[in-house]
């Protein structure tokens, strides 16, 4: 029980890093599908400066620097040139897929698979005197685990409280509203994708260098999507959001435990998938349903 | 300047394509620089390694045909606005048909089992695009995530039967059985994997093309794209018209997938498609989903990669630079459109 706490929390983290950002670029009226490729550019240039500059900090630096410029580029698309996200999103994640192996063969002449001795891992945190009754829970996790604790916390603050949550909503629902109210709806939208960049970038870096310190191609395996079907599960609303992102890391955890226990691998590898799409199938149909008792409750009056 | 300006009216978009892609030429043509090449000499290396020699010449055209297949798969799909990301997923399904249909077909006459080995493999295809059509369309699904997760689906589920229940005798790991004889395509020329599953493919996009480009249906599938709400106004049925483009882009990707299994590997395998329709969708988005853009995308990308092996052995840069090289042109495609419409709005508006 214990052991599959641990491992959903390291399955959570990058998805919820991921949906986070996601969640707001939504609100702001940008669905950024993406960030399969910035997570994967993420972890890749994490590994990258981990290696050359010989510390987790410079690797964690650049994987988000990595990822912030990856999204920038998507906002120059999407935001400014209005181009046709499905496109822009699409083409940058093959981008990114190809440029990891281009750059993986010409800078280390390796194919598909990288690590070096000079890597350093993120340090895990020990709690000291304070987690002592509950070391074999909470003990020994990544700072970037801990980090992401503290941001939930925060972003669900400012979602709720502070007058840019409010604003990052409004960006999306009513951007003329926003405008009139002398708020400029692209910084905020840049904003968003920014932070976006900066959380799935830590989303990477967690991959590449907090358990594992290596890098293997396409190393995302799909992380940045499945937050992207939790942000549109949420819809814009963020404790839903992240609630299906921490549903969906369980699962993944839950599959990893029991191909330990013996189940086909390709079959529990599936599950998350078949799961996301059992979520999904279930709040459209939920849709529907109250679409439909709303039309049913609306003839009569009008009548 | 007049005559100039009619031109770029009249050819805008081939014009924007062609310029993206010289531009994206001169991107690549940094990067060799960057690390000490003459861009020229990778470039010509790239030409000679493609076409230089009759052996590279027929590997060239068997590179082709899968590329063509799968960015008109996903062309046919987006140029009516629905996005089909899941073309890859129908393509191992139509691939793992075609597998099974050729392993356990019991023994007949050649030319009859050919067309229904093929016939189930491109059913099934259909099949892996027709469900997340519905789910979109009928409950408003957002389809690029549904066809994400049945890309997913499918690949563990074709990866568990050819690595467990399917899986064949004295072969390595991942691979079915080899299908029957009778319904394997002959090979045109021994120098390369070139069978005669290239005219089926070619047939096929003969008439998708011919479809798309000079047909009501190919018409009215733009203008759901362009502007759904005037086409259901224009009295176009748009779910129809979105359902039967996921269809048939589910039919050319299985019809790819299982060419490959009935001439070119022989067998289902794990990793059949070495992402034939995440590259065919760059490349359909680089043509802006013209099926004729299409072909000559296809032709143009296959020639390049199947040259960068040669470039690759002769100045150390690897292959994928090729696939830096496209994804980059549809970026300068994208960002020209977006630039060249906003001008004609400003014009018009003035």
């Amino acid at each position: 029980m214990i052991e599959l706490f641990r491992a959903s929390i390291r399955m959570m983290t990058p998805l919820i890093l991921a949906a986070l950002g996601g969640c707001w670029t939504l609100q702001t009226g940008i669905l950024n599908i993406s960030q399969e490729g910035a997570m994967l550019l993420g972890a890749f240039f994490a590994a990258m400066g981990n290696h050359f500059m010989e510390s987790w900090v410079g690797g964690l630096f650049c994987g988000v620097a990595a990822a912030v410029a990856f999204n920038l580029l998507f906002a120059l698309f999407c935001v400014n040139l209005r181009a046709n996200i499905w496109v822009v999103g699409m083409t940058l994640n093959i981008l990114a897929d190809s440029l990891s192996v281009l750059l993986l063969k010409s800078i280390f002449h390796v194919k598909g698979y990288f690590s070096s001795p000079f890597m350093e891992k993120v340090p895990d945190v020990d709690l000291g005197w304070l987690s002592a009754p509950l070391d074999r829970v909470v003990g020994d996790f990544s700072l970037v685990v801990w980090g992401t604790l503290f941001l939930v916390l925060a972003m669900l603050w400012v979602d709720r409280k502070a007058v840019l949550g409010l604003r990052l909503k409004a960006a999306g629902e009513n951007e003329e509203a926003l405008a009139a109210a002398g708020v400029s709806v692209l910084r905020l939208r840049y904003f968003a994708l920014v932070l976006n960049g900066v959380l799935v970038g830590a989303a990477g870096s967690f991959l590449s260098i907090s358990y594992l310190t290596l890098f293997n191609q396409g190393m995302s395996s799909g992380r940045g999507w499945i937050a992207v079907a939790a942000v549109i599960f949420g819809d814009g609303k963020l404790g839903t959001t992240l609630g299906a992102a921490a549903a969906f890391g369980l699962v993944q955890a839950g599959g990893n435990a029991l191909q330990n226990a013996g189940v086909n691998s390709n079959g529990t590898l599936m599950l998350p998938y078949v799961c996301i799409l059992g979520a999904l199938f279930w709040k459209a149909l939920r849709a529907r349903r109250e679409r439909l008792l709303r039309e049913r409750r609306e003839i009569p009056s009008g009548a | 300047m007049k005559v100039l300006n009619a031109f770029w009216l009249r050819h805008r978009d081939p014009l924007i394509i062609l310029l993206s892609f010289l531009g994206a030429l001169g991107v690549g043509g940094a990067l060799f620089l960057a690390h000490g090449v003459n861009p020229l000499e990778a470039y010509g290396a790239m030409v000679v390694g493609a076409l230089g020699s009759a052996p590279a010449l027929w590997s060239t055209l068997a590179r082709t045909v899968p590329y063509i297949l799968g960015a008109l798969s996903i062309a046919v799909a987006f140029a009516a606005g629905v996005w089909n990301i899941g073309a890859e997923g129908q393509l191992y399904m139509g691939a793992l048909g075609a597998a099974l249909a050729g392993l356990f077909l019991p023994p007949m006459p050649s030319l009859p089992a050919m067309i229904l080995v093929l016939a189930f493999g491109v059913s099934v295809g259909v099949f892996w695009a027709w469900v997340p059509g519905r789910l979109s369309l009928d409950l408003g699904m957002n389809v690029v995530v549904v066809t994400i997760m049945f890309n997913a689906v499918a690949q563990y589920f074709t990866s568990y039967l050819a690595t467990g229940p399917l899986a064949g005798k004295n072969v390595s790991a991942g691979m079915t059985d080899r299908v029957q004889d009778f319904v394997r395509f002959s090979r045109i020329s021994d120098l390369a994997v070139l069978h005669t599953g290239v005219f089926v493919a070619l047939g096929a996009a003969l008439l998708v093309t011919g479809l798309m480009l000079w047909t009501a249906w190919g018409y009215e599938g733009r203008m759901v794209r362009l502007n759904p709400r005037a086409a259901a106004a224009g009295g176009i049925p748009v779910r129809r018209r979105q359902l039967g483009a996921m269809a048939l882009s589910g039919a050319l990707a299985g019809l790819a997938g299982s060419l490959l299994v009935m001439g070119d590997t022989g067998r289902f395998l794990v990793g059949i498609s070495k992402g034939y329709t995440w590259t065919g969708m760059i490349l359909a988005m680089m043509v802006g989903y013209n099926p004729l853009g299409v072909l000559g995308a296809a032709l143009v990308y296959a020639a390049m990669s199947s040259g960068a092996l040669e470039m690759e052995l002769l100045t150390g840069i690897p292959a994928e630079v090729v696939d830096l090289i496209v994804t980059t042109s549809v970026l300068f495609v994208t960002a020209g459109m977006a630039v060249a419409n906003r001008l004609a709005n400003r014009l018009r508006e003035d």
